[in-house]
């Protein structure tokens, strides 16, 4: 008698082949996906767990550098916390007009509060080292903010099952990482004062106003006077050695302003994002005004270039974003050198005897004093 | 790239998934083997083996990289000091306070210049 067993046995051929068409759609079309965005989400798991890790030892990076050189009487925890979860409100753009000003005005404002803060937080720490610790600050508020970004996104993704979001988020993550790894090393450097890669500019024009007489104009910025090829070379940059950049942008325009417009040529030096691939510490020429930040400075030295119809020169030396906010590379402090020998045959070029010519040294002048 | 951190949740499936799909290949590399079925049978068996196969190559390599979790260790920082008058050059560790021309009292060498601090720099790692 046939049962239906036998029934299945006989067919077992045609069943098994049944059997693996449907589990083979079903891995590879149907679940595929399903799995795929539970590996995405392991991984963003995992580097977010990375993330956490080093804003928190950053965090602790700042508590104890904070009580080391500050001197505080009660904890500093708590205040700490509060500046980490800072934000600033941009103004609105619907109008843009004057815009710059407003921008400038509250960047100034967060600066101030900024430095106050920190001031009140550490008591015991000299102006330059409370220049540092409001840098290292600043690092640990971003690696915070990147933490909570990346969370955030890495919820959303779980919570709506959307894999949109987790693929983007999945592809970016290395990026980030790396990103959030040298704000890691900038927060080290800030913390133990020692110069960054962005600093190669001030490195330039401290290396021009060696030995010559410094004055300071305008927010945090000094000034000397030098000869170079019978040229009066004025050389600028952020005082140093705490961690600052100052406000290259007014200082330009006082100077300006100073020789009544008469300067031949105004020489801007400052660190570049290279592409990957090429080498760290090359130089590169252009024409602009390079500095980085959120525009309000190079506005305000295009317009007074524009007012006086002065050229603009940029001497860029190439590094990556890590290295720009990691302690400095010897062959960008090598490249320091070539700089001044570019920027000789620049005002050789494009200049004559007995013009003035401002030379400024953009970028962070942390552990590079003048 | 080291990982010194323990394998995570992720692996131990993904590994479980790799493992359950060799099983499926080898069976169904087995069962095209069987010479007498349909031929079109015995291609989609094949085609099965090999994707199976596929996959359990690609959760290995894919567990090779992913997301490195080395630990962090911060670059070693120099500091040149340089006489103002003599040739005097010397390479230390930075410490705490170095700044790029600070002075560092009189030249051992020369007893007459200055020695300050000429430039800070760290080697770049091997890595990258
Ligand atoms: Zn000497």
């Amino acid at each position: 008698m046939a049962t239906p067993f036998d029934a299945i046995l006989g067919n077992l051929g045609t069943i098994s082949q049944l059997l693996f068409t449907v589990l083979f759609i079903a891995l590879f079309f149907g679940f595929g996906q399903k799995l795929q965005m539970r590996q995405f989400l392991w991984e963003i798991d995992k580097g977010l767990r990375r993330l956490d890790m080093f804003r928190n030892s950053a965090k602790d990076l700042t508590l104890k550098t904070v009580k080391e050189i500050g001197k505080p009487s009660t904890d500093p925890g708590p205040q700490i916390n509060v500046l980490m979860e800072q934000f600033l409100i941009s103004p609105v753009d619907m109008d843009p007009a004057g815009i710059v000003g407003k921008i400038d005005h509250l960047l100034d404002v967060r600066d101030a509060k900024f430095k106050e803060d920190v001031r009140r937080i550490a008591p015991g720490a000299d102006s330059s080292q409370v220049m540092n610790l409001e840098n290292l600050v600043e690092a640990s508020w971003a690696l915070n903010t990147i933490y909570r970004i990346i969370r955030h996104f890495y919820l959303m993704g779980k919570k709506t099952n959307s894999i949109f979001i987790i693929i983007q988020l999945q592809a970016l993550l290395p990026l980030i990482i790396q990103e959030a790894e040298a704000y890691l090393g900038a927060a080290k450097a800030f913390a133990e004062g020692q110069p960054i890669g962005d600093g190669i500019g001030p490195l330039v024009a401290s290396r021009l106003m060696k030995d010559k007489e410094k004055r300071k104009v305008e927010k945090d910025v000094v000034v000397a006077e030098t000869m170079m090829e019978d040229r009066r070379v004025i050389a600028l940059k952020a005082e140093g050695p705490g961690g600052n950049v100052g406000k290259p942008g007014d200082a330009i325009k006082t100077i300006i302003e100073e020789n009544v417009g008469k300067v031949s040529m105004v020489v801007m030096v400052d660190a570049a994002v290279k592409f990957e691939g090429e080498t760290s510490g090359e130089i590169s020429e252009g024409i602009g005004a390079a500095i980085g930040g959120v525009g309000t400075e190079r506005f305000k030295i295009e317009q007074e270039a524009t007012v006086h119809k002065i050229p603009v020169y940029a001497v860029i030396v190439k590094e990556s974003i890590q290295e720009a906010i990691t302690p400095m590379k010897k062959e960008i402090m090598e490249a320091g050198e070539k700089v001044i020998e570019r920027i000789k045959s620049l005002i050789l070029e494009r200049s004559k005897p007995g013009d003035t010519i401002i030379v400024a040294g953009i970028g962070n002048t942390i552990g590079i004093g003048q | 790239m080291s990982q010194p951190k323990p394998r995570s949740g992720s692996s131990i499936v993904i590994t479980i998934v790799a493992a359950v799909m060799a099983v499926v290949g080898l069976y169904t590399i087995g069962l095209a083997l069987n010479g007498n079925l349909d031929p079109t049978i015995q291609i989609l068996y094949f085609t099965i083996a090999v994707l199976a196969f596929t996959f359990v190559v690609l959760s290995f390599t894919r567990m090779r990289r992913g997301v490195r979790i080395g630990a962090f260790t911060p670059p070693k920082v120099l500091s040149v000091v340089k006489c103002g008058q003599c040739s005097f050059k010397q390479i230390k560790n930075f410490a705490l306070g170095d700044f790029v021309f600070k002075t560092l009292g009189k030249c051992t060498q020369c007893t007459t210049g200055d020695l300050s601090i000429n430039g800070i720099y760290t080697e770049g790692s091997p890595k990258k």
